[in-house]
Formats: C-alpha cells, sequence, structure tokens
C-alpha cells in the first residue's frame, strides 16, 4: 500500500526560499529537492486562502466545491463566521480516500472544522480551542494537551526571530504577541500530525501550516530593523518540522510539499516539491497547477481522477497510470455550475436578523459572489460571469473593482457598447476611483487609439502594482487592434514578469498565429499548456495553428479537449 | 535542466550543526548550559568481542559481536545489546531501535523502552534480520538507572554483519547528567550561538517533544 504525505505550506514561494536553500538554511526541504523534482504550480484566482486550499483538497474550481471565501453565513446570528465545512458541496481528498478504505488523516486543513469523518480529522478550528476539533473524539484526551498556547514562548525563543525583542515596548507594540500566536498554532499543528503518525494506520496523511502567509501578512517589510527576519524565521522552523515528518513518513513513502500562491509577491503561482518511490531526483516538473494535486495523490493510491476534476496526475510524480475508479462516485460527483446560495432569501432571515449583522452578511455575500465571478472567469467561463458581476453592480454601484471586472468582463465578450458604457458610467459616478485610469484604458482602445489606452495603463500600474496583468491587458488591446508586433511584446514582456502566467503564452500564440506563424504559435500555446493544462483557451490556439500548418487530426485533438474543458469557444 | 547542490562536505555540515541548534539564525546568545557528558569514542568489537558501559557504576549495557546458533534457523553473526542494572534501550516494533541524528531520546516516553536484543544480523545462508544496517551506522538509545532516576543517552555505532562474521565500531556516547530529561541522538551537548537551542529541535520532535520539553521546564522551575 503507498504511504503519501501531503504537506501544505500556505503563501509559500520558491523565491523566498531559494536564498535559504542556496544558504543551506533549509536542509530538510533541499533533501527533499534533491531527491525528487520541484516546480511551480500555476494558480488559481481570487487570492483567497480558504478557496485555494480547498480546491488543492477537491480537485476542484471553487464553483464546484462551494467555498468562496474565508467567512459564511452564520445561520444562528444571521451573520458570519469563518468557513466551516457547512460551506463544502464536494468532498476532500482524505475524505474520498477514507470511503475507499484507506487509512487517511488531516491535520489543520483550512474548511475541516467541525471534524467529521470519515477520515481522521484535527480540524482548522484545533489551534484555536474551539470544540468539535478532532475525530474521531476519542483522540481528543491525546491530542486536546498537545495545543500549544502563546504564553509558553519564551523571549529567548523568540530571539531567533526577532534579535532585539528585548528592545520592543510590547503595551505598544504587538508585534511579538501576533508573531507568538502564529508560531503556536503551527507548534500546535506540528504536535498533533507527529502524534497521529507515530501511532501508524493512516497511509496519507495531510498537514496544513499557515504560518508563512501570517508572518507574510503581519511583518511584511523584510527591511524592518525589528521584524525583517521573521519571515526567513518562520521558514526555517517550518523546515525543521519538515524534518521530523519526513522521519515519521520513511524513505517509501511519497511526499508532496505544496503552497496555494505566492502571499509575498502577491502572485498566483504556487511552489510544489515531490520526491518518493518512482520519482526522479533532482528534477523540474512543468506545467503542474493547484488542481493537479487531488488527482495526482489519488493516482498514486491507483485510483483515475474523479468526475468534476479537470487537473490530471502530475507525470513526473505519478510513475504508473491509475487503474481502479473511485468505488462510490455517485458520492463524489460534485455540484454543477453551483450558484451562489441565496442564503438569507432561502432561510428566512429578511425579517428577523439585527440591522448589523444583515449588513456584514450582505458584504460578505458579495465578496463570495465577486469571488465566485473570478472563479467562472479564470475558468474562460466569462460569459456566465456576466450576469453575476451585473447583478453585483446593481446591489452596489460604488465597488470600483467590480465594475471595472464587468467592463473588462463586458470588453472580453466583444460587448464593446456596453463596455464603453460601463467605462463612461464609472467615469461619471466615481471620478476619483482607483479604476478610472483601467476604465479609460478601454474607452480609449474601444476608440482606437492605442498610444492612450497605454497611457492610462501605465497610469493604473502605478495603483495596482500588477505589471504581468497590465502588460497582458495591453496585449489584449493590441490583439482587438490587430497589432500583432505590439501584442507579441506586450505579452512577452507580461510572461518576464510573470513566468507562470499562462494567459501571456496564449497571447503570444495568438499574435503569432495573426503573423501567420503557425509553428511557432504552436509552440506558445503548448508553453501555455504546460502552464495550465486545465485552460480551454490555449487549447483552442493550438487547434487553429495546427490546422493552418495542415495537420488536421491533430488540430481536431486540440479542439475536442478545448471543448472538452470548456463547453463553448471561449472570448479572445 | 536540473537543479544541482554544491559542496554537499559543508551541507552536511551545515544539517549536522543546525539540528542541533534547532534555527539558522544565529543570535549571539547564552550557550548550553553543560548538562550532557560527552565521550569521542573509537572501540572497535570483532566478532567474539563484546563492550560493556558501566555509567551509574556498574555494568548498564553491553554491545556484543557474536554468532548465535537459532536452531532450527541456523547460524547467525549479529551485534545484540544486552542491559542490566535497571538499563533500557529504545525500541521500535518490538525490536532495537535504529535512530536517526537528532531522535527524541526521552526517558519517561511510555510504551517505547526495552531489554535490547538484536541490532543488526545476517544468517551463514543470507537471511538478515535486525532493524540496524548490516553496513552502515546509527545511534541506539538508552537510559540507565542515575542517583535521582533514569538518565538518558546514547551510543553511535558502526554495524557490520554479513555471511561470515560480524563486527561493530563504537563511535561516540554521551549521556545526560539530569534524571528524566531528554536528550537528542548525537547531541554533545558543545556550545552554540542561540540560547536554549535544544527547545526548538523538541518542538521540531513533535507531540512527544512538546511533553518533554513541557516536562523539562516544570522540572527546572
Amino acid at each position: 500500500m503507498p504511504n503519501v504525505l501531503l504537506i501544505g505550506w500556505d503563501g509559500a514561494d520558491w523565491q523566498q526560499i531559494h536564498p535559504l536553500l542556496d544558504a543551506g538554511e533549509m536542509p530538510n526541504l533541499a533533501r527533499l529537492v534533491e531527491r525528487g523534482v520541484m516546480g511551480d504550480l500555476a494558480g488559481l484566482a481570487p487570492p483567497s486562502s480558504s478557496l485555494l486550499w480547498t480546491s488543492i483538497a477537491t480537485g476542484l474550481y471553487a464553483d464546484r466545491h462551494g467555498v468562496l471565501d474565508r467567512s459564511e453565513p452564520d445561520p444562528m446570528t444571521g451573520g458570519i463566521r469563518p468557513a466551516t465545512r457547512a460551506s463544502l458541496r464536494a468532498p476532500q481528498l482524505w475524505d474520498v480516500l477514507a470511503s475507499e478504505g484507506i487509512g487517511a488523516q488531516a491535520v489543520s486543513w483550512p474548511v475541516t472544522h467541525p471534524a467529521r469523518g470519515p477520515a481522521t480529522c484535527v480540524s482548522d478550528g484545533f489551534v484555536h480551542g474551539i470544540p468539535e476539533s478532532v475525530f474521531p473524539a476519542v483522540l481528543e484526551p491525546t491530542l486536546v494537551p498537545l495545543r500549544f498556547h502563546p504564553q509558553e514562548w519564551t523571549g529567548d525563543e523568540l530571539q531567533l526571530f526577532v534579535l532585539r525583542w528585548r528592545e520592543i515596548d510590547q503595551d505598544k507594540d504587538k508585534g511579538l504577541a501576533r508573531l507568538a500566536v502564529l508560531l503556536a498554532e503551527a507548534v500546535s499543528t506540528h504536535a498533533a500530525a507527529t502524534t497521529l503518525m507515530e501511532a501508524g494506520g493512516a497511509e496519507f496523511t495531510a498537514v496544513w501550516f499557515g504560518a508563512i502567509a501570517r508572518a507574510v501578512a503581519e511583518f511584511p517589510d523584510r527591511q524592518d530593523e525589528m521584524y525583517g527576519e521573521v519571515v526567513s524565521g518562520v521558514y526555517r522552523f517550518l523546515d525543521l518540522f519538515l524534518g521530523r515528518l519526513l522521519a515519521l513518513a520513511g524513505s517509501a513513502a511519497t511526499v508532496i510539499v505544496v503552497s496555494d500562491r505566492a502571499a509575498a509577491a502577491k502572485a498566483s503561482r504556487a511552489m510544489f516539491c515531490a520526491a518518493g518511490p518512482g520519482i526522479d531526483a533532482d528534477e523540474l516538473a512543468f506545467g503542474a497547477g493547484l488542481l493537479d494535486i487531488a488527482p495526482t495523490v489519488l493516482a498514486l493510491f491507483g485510483f483515475s481522477q474523479a468526475p468534476g476534476m479537470t487537473g490530471r496526475a502530475i507525470p513526473e510524480v505519478c510513475v504508473t497510470a491509475p487503474v481502479m475508479q473511485l468505488a462510490n462516485l455517485a458520492a463524489h460527483v460534485p455540484a454543477e455550475n453551483a450558484e451562489p446560495a441565496a442564503e438569507f432569501d432561502d432561510a428566512g432571515y429578511n425579517d428577523t436578523v439585527a440591522a448589523a449583522h444583515r449588513v456584514e452578511a450582505e458584504s460578505a455575500r458579495r465578496v463570495r459572489d465577486f469571488h465566485l465571478a473570478q472563479v467562472l472567469i479564470g475558468q474562460g467561463r466569462i460569459t456566465d460571469a456576466v450576469p453575476m458581476l451585473e447583478r453585483l453592480v446593481s446591489d452596489e454601484p460604488l465597488a470600483g473593482d467590480v465594475r471595472l471586472y464587468l467592463a473588462h468582463a463586458y470588453y472580453q465578450t466583444r460587448r464593446f457598447d456596453d463596455c464603453r458604457r460601463e467605462c463612461e458610467a464609472l467615469l461619471a459616478d466615481m471620478p476619483e476611483s482607483p479604476a478610472v485610469p483601467l476604465a479609460r484604458a478601454f474607452l480609449a482602445i474601444g476608440a482606437g487609439d492605442v498610444a492612450a489606452a497605454q497611457a492610462h495603463l501605465r497610469s493604473a500600474q502605478e495603483r495596482y502594482h500588477v505589471a504581468a496583468a497590465l502588460d497582458a491587458a495591453i496585449g489584449w488591446a493590441y490583439l482587438h487592434l490587430r497589432k500583432w508586433n505590439e501584442a507579441e511584446a506586450a505579452f512577452r514582456s507580461a510572461a518576464a514578469s510573470d513566468p507562470g502566467m499562462a494567459t501571456a503564452w496564449e497571447g503570444i500564440a495568438r499574435s503569432l498565429l495573426g503573423r501567420g506563424r503557425a509553428a511557432e504559435a504552436a509552440e506558445a500555446a503548448l508553453d501555455a499548456i504546460r502552464l495550465r493544462y486545465d485552460f480551454a483557451p490555449p487549447h483552442e490556439v493550438l487547434g487553429e495553428a495546427l490546422r493552418a500548418l495542415g495537420r488536421s487530426t491533430a488540430a481536431d485533438e486540440a479542439f475536442a479537449i478545448s471543448g472538452r474543458l470548456h463547453g463553448r469557444s471561449p472570448a479572445a | 535542466m536540473t537543479r544541482k547542490r554544491l559542496q554537499s562536505d559543508r551541507l552536511e555540515r551545515k544539517l549536522a550543526g543546525y539540528a542541533l541548534a534547532g534555527a539558522a539564525v544565529l543570535a549571539p546568545g547564552v550557550a548550553n548550559a553543560g548538562t550532557i557528558t560527552s565521550m569521542p569514542l573509537s572501540i572497535p568489537v570483532a566478532q567474539g568481542g563484546s563492550a560493556g558501559f558501566a555509567l551509574s557504576g556498574s555494568v548498564d549495557f553491553t554491545l556484543l559481536a557474536q554468532q548465535v546458533d537459532h536452531t532450527p534457523f541456523g547460524l547467525w553473526n549479529e551485534i545484540n545489546v544486552t542491559v542490566s542494572n535497571g538499563a533500557q534501550t529504545l525500541m521500535s516494533s518490538g525490536a532495537v531501535a535504529d535512530l536517526a541524528f537528532g531522535a527524541l531520546i526521552d526517558p519517561s516516553a511510555p510504551g517505547v523502552w526495552g531489554s535490547g536484543g538484536k541490532l543488526a544480523g545476517e544468517s551463514t545462508t543470507g537471511g538478515t534480520g535486525g532493524l540496524w544496517p548490516t553496513n552502515g551506522s546509527g545511534y541506539l538509545g538508552f537510559y540507565f538507572q542515575g542517583t535521582d532516576g533514569p538518565q538518558a543517552g546514547w551510543a553511535h555505532l558502526s554495524t557490520f554483519a554479513d555471511t561470515t562474521t560480524s563486527s561493530l565500531n563504537i563511535d561516540g556516547l554521551a549521556f545526560e547528567t539530569r534524571a528524566n530529561t531528554a536528550i537528542l541522538a548525537g547531541d554533545t551537548g558543545a556550545a552554540t550561538a542561540t540560547p536554549e537551542p535544544s527547545t526548538l529541535a523538541l518542538l521540531a520532535m513533535g507531540g512527544a517533544g512538546l511533553i518533554a520539553m513541557r516536562r523539562r521546564r516544570s522540572t527546572n522551575a
């Protein structure tokens, strides 16, 4: 029976890790890298931790697994609460495996509270001392005492993270207290996970650590004289834990370490590495995405992926093709095209909930709906996202970001008149909105004034600090105007800023195809597919390029894949 | 295109120091309090020989390289450890555990202690047994009965066994001078630049290390 260990490091990023590896300060991760494969994982939008980790655990987009944000409606108060299993519309990996008779356990994974079977579970409520955080309950007497309290830290230990901690006025500066909390949560998770692993009986263990992303959020300034070393210290700390987890898993286990996004860079790329039987040593892996992790783990146990999963088993990790089907497929089929639940209307809370709770709950619902729209856009289902965005704008006309998404969605679906109307309305209603430069850019594009569009986009770049996305937006503008050389240059600039941006390579492919360079276009489309196999548009571009090359059979296959992934033609 | 590691010897040295220090953030601070007695050794034991260790004043454990008749399973060339005087060895699945560098040896940990046995062995017909390598090294975890209670320690051993003979080399040994106090395999108590480095190393061990850390603090309070 295979033995698989899946470790999640929230917000971890190779760009932060490489210097530590080079300095020998993460020796356990270094050993894992040398024994196996490493690479980037193509990320997903929006960058919501609960949403992304649930996509990793289910192998599904958020519109299918149901976790759209870190909060959900609280049926007791009418307000909101942290997202719980109540939001889940699809089973997580460990429950799928446990249902197939494989011993499985999960520790601290997001959206696992309250702890329920069939797998052994220490929920994400455990580190906060919330009841019902251990399943089965018989494990509570063993695990609950292992909860590490922030007050157990001494100053000398925190000195390893904050060298000059004695100089801190802790009445005014709560940084040490926040550090103590995030480190304590990591210790609690590690203690529970190691205790379960030492007891044996599980072939699959999933452990999640939130410390890196928390440290990046709490102490973002790496040049800060007092707290600048915290993030590096947390990486080293988790590497210590990794050593113990690797020892407990054993040399015959397949170990996978993943993140959900690069928190420090605010980039959608994530990191992963894997080592185990049959995996080549010290190699790079390409083309994997967050949605590939669940199929990969299933394949390691010999199972084909569950219906609805659009990812695939990472070939560098799964050297043997899976041959078994999941026994209880019906239990694993996710809800189709899940719309955001109209919880308030359905539950009849309109007349009973307090006004204050109603406001926060409505705000949280809009966030979830906005996230759902972004999830649909990320799948190329822009047409499906438009009515959702229209509803959001109708509810909250002053949400500049939402209006901008709507304008861009109109643009991408070739509803240029609607795009222009939306941008003009945005400029009229919110002349001071940070979205104004982008709106002006869209209007300039619609008028064919690319130079003006470029100027507005550069202006927006200063405010939004997302160079790759804006370069790509400029590229799409040039594509619309059939300025192929300029489009290619813009997309290559985007790819240089964010090498994991599949849509940049798709744009390069389209630019090359426009100039009749079909072979190069096919290569660029394949580069996009390597980054994100589950994204339909590059498959379609590949099909067009292959058809131009006279390779009709291969072209038909590419179009078939695009259709299977998408179901409709994406808008360019 | 692959990622190649340079200067692996330097890395191994850093690994050893890192595991003891608990972190690579080398903040200047209080050195280790020196509660560990360490003995760098190189004691060869050929087949037919033995080496006994009297840490409590009387012999606590004995390492033997011997050929044993396990009729009807034939003759075996083995490395064994026997205990006496209330000493115990760290076990795993009923056999003497082959510990990795940095493994936790906690005399108060329940259910992991035993009365020694075979480390490694190979029969004259080629079968092998024991958790230890027939041509390798590892750490033996033990405790002996000190004046105030069980004192934990480790011995670094190189073991060899094949179809014709067995032998071992005792490469080093260390033990805690405080009773009921955990030690990490390989920890010689050398001064480090990090205050209480073993705290993070204990926490890195997980639940057992956390319990050991709390016990240490309550003992020292």
